[in-house]
């Protein structure tokens, strides 16, 4: 029915934003429902925020491209408003607008859009639906860490998504290297770019010339490693604080990840910098193999939230459920039985809506067909139903067409109704 | 999950040099070598799946994953500004962006661009130009062209041209001075974000592989 275009009129809609469809919306829901689940059973409480923040707020805590990214408007008092970029930063923004001290921490967990803009050229997207937690003011950095990673993997584990790694990093590793090799301000910046635009070529040939040795041992460490001793090997010979604080943090994450049984998803790689610039220690990535974009990101970001007025360390995550959707192979739905009655005219309407009643008790899905439909048979099997049930117009008998079973048979309704059941849910 | 690498190579004057690396990397080589259309060639012996394709698609078939790996010139990259793993510089297929102008016209581009403040350039790089002009606070006029931009100068359409060129033979052939060099283009190796985690082993191996016959 959708694809025959000669019916519909077209319209256009501003690149990168899309209509969602029943059949799409109801595997989201799954996905969304399984998320949920997981969240809840953390104590994570769901927030929604407006979609429209001042400007000035949402650049509070974006990279340098922020600008870019934006999609802004004009409030009627002329002051600039943009459509929120991530639910990070209006997570924090409502934090420290509404959070008492003494009620941290504090743990939200939310399903929502975000907009960021897009080259028209690139055809991309430009709004995200993620699901996310963010877990803020919990004293023990690390262990508020490893919950949020248990709680991503499992979600990934009971999405059923096979095939998946995630990456961990951290912010300081990079900036000990730098000092490591006694970079000034602006050179370290763009190292920095360079790790961001992920030109391994560049980043060789400019440390190169500072010295020929150090860059080989930089390169090495910037690349994915499942293997952590290995990286404790190679930096034996630095001493720079950052560096083995950063490293030493990460191994005590894969440690107490592995004593869980969590382990095997794990890949560490130092050249994970995300496009938010809030981030301050732990950096995480999550990759899947049918997936060319990252399906999930987060880490600690414990500056931010002081720029709302409240100086709390916090930490969370965001799954991009689009991405997390076309992941899957299979989503197992669950459906109730599905059943197209038809034969409803004026006269016998009332009736009919009742004995429909009768079947929606039971967690039977009913669409009631008042239409002249040329072949309800196909007409059913379109819409997923399970069951065609024509009703005489006298409502005594109805017949029965089970698609599933393959079989045609005429009761009378009252026996129909008595023996109907949602058998695929129970 | 399968063991097999999908690596884009650029068809057109960079398709030689890119074969030639991979034979000096003892990569089997005879299926690319085939006299045919095709522009998906497996190789059993390798494990690669190799794709054929225009020198600017190699980085969005990348950057989208069609690809794991892939050679591209940096000239590509910088226009397409994908979001790839830059990893190896192959040091061949060098080549230079360049802007250029008829020759007997050099003084009139000048003496236009003081009056007008602005200049008309042809090109098929439009963001690599748009970023230079913008880099010199130049302001421009650009006219994207698919190819032969040699041409526009000639028929008048624009003053200057910034294209690439190699030998500097196509440019003299038709009356063309270079006037600046935006960019020297070398070819890289490049990844795709997600393919570099999970197919790590295999990327690096082949990363190494290449590594040690470019010099």
């Amino acid at each position: 029915m959708f694809e025959n275009k000669k019916d519909n009129q077209i319209v256009k809609l501003p690149f990168g934003l899309r209509d969602i469809l029943p059949f799409e919306i109801k595997e989201r829901n799954k996905i969304k429902e399984i998320i949920g689940r997981e969240f809840k059973l953390w104590g994570y409480g769901e927030v929604y925020t407006p979609v429209i923040e001042y400007t000035k707020n949402i650049s509070i805590g974006a990279g340098k491209n922020w600008k870019d990214k934006l999609i802004n408007f004009f409030d009627v008092d002329g002051s600039p408003v943009s459509l929120r970029t991530d639910m990070t930063i209006p997570v924090a923004r409502l934090t420290g607008m509404r959070i008492k001290r003494n009620q941290l921490p504090v743990r939200f967990c939310y399903f929502a859009d975000s907009f960021r803009q897009s080259g028209i050229q690139k055809g991309m997207s430009r709004i995200y639906n993620q699901a996310g937690i963010e877990f803020i003011g919990s004293s023990s950095a690390i262990m508020a860490d490893i919950e949020i990673l248990v709680i991503l993997i499992n979600i990934l584990n009971g999405l059923n998504l096979r095939n998946y790694k995630i990456g961990l990093g951290h912010v300081e590793f990079i900036e000990g290297l730098c000092d490591w090799f006694k970079l000034d301000p602006k050179d370290r910046e763009h190292i920095k770019k360079k790790v961001v635009m992920k030109d391994f070529v560049a980043l060789e040939n400019f440390l190169s010339k500072k010295n020929k040795n150090k860059a080989e041992v930089f390169l090495k460490l910037i690349q994915p490693e499942s293997n952590i001793e290995r990286i404790s090997g190679l930096i034996s010979g630095i001493k720079e604080q950052k560096v083995i604080k950063s490293l030493d943090y990460i191994k005590e994450i894969y440690d107490i990840l592995e004593r869980l049984d969590y382990g095997g998803c794990l890949v560490t790689d130092f050249s994970i910098i995300r496009d938010f610039d809030y981030y301050t220690g732990l950096l995480f990535e999550v990759y899947h193999s049918n997936i060319a974009d990252i399906i999930g990101s987060g880490g600690r970001y414990d500056g931010l939230i002081k720029k709302f007025g409240m100086d709390v360390p916090a930490t969370g995550f965001a799954l991009d459920i689009d991405l997390t959707h076309k992941a899957m192979k299979e989503i197992d739905l669950k459906e109730s039985l599905k059943i197209l009655i038809k034969g409803g005219n004026n006269e016998n309407a009332v009736d009919l809506m009742k004995f429909a009643r009768k079947l929606r008790d039971k967690g039977i899905i009913v669409e009631l067909s008042f239409e002249d439909i040329h072949d309800p048979e196909s007409f059913a099997k379109e819409k997923n139903c399970d069951l065609l049930v024509e009703v005489e117009p006298d409502l005594n008998n109805v017949k029965i067409n089970d698609f599933k079973k393959n079989v045609k048979r005429v009761k009378e309704i009252s026996e129909f109704i008595k023996e109907i059941k949602d058998e695929k849910r129970n | 999950m399968k063991k097999e690498i999908k690596i884009a190579i650029p068809k057109g004057y960079l398709f030689d040099q890119c074969v030639d690396i991979l034979k000096k990397a003892g990569y089997k080589i005879e299926p690319l070598m085939e006299k045919n259309r095709k522009l998906s060639i497996y190789s059993g012996e390798d494990s690669m799946q190799y794709i054929i394709s225009r020198p600017m698609d190699v980085p969005v078939y990348v950057e989208h994953g069609a690809c794991d790996i892939g050679f591209s010139g940096k000239d590509a990259l910088m226009e397409k500004e994908s979001n790839v793993y830059e990893l190896l510089d192959l040091k061949s297929g060098k080549c230079r962006i360049i802007l250029a102008t008829l020759k007997d016209r050099v003084e009139k581009v000048k003496e236009q661009y003081r009056h007008f403040g602005s200049i008309r350039v042809a090109t098929s790089y439009p963001n690599i130009a748009k970023k230079y002009f913008d880099r010199k606070g130049m302001q421009v006029e650009i006219i994207k062209l698919h190819g032969s931009v040699e041409l526009a100068p000639i028929l008048g359409i624009a003053d200057e041209i910034l294209d690439i060129t190699s030998t500097g033979k196509t440019l003299e052939e038709n009356d063309l001075m270079e006037m600046e060099e935006v960019v020297v283009s070398t070819t890289r190796l490049i990844a795709n974000i997600t393919s570099y985690r999970i197919k790590y082993d295999l990327i690096s191996n082949f990363m190494n592989k290449i590594k040690n016959v470019i010099k």
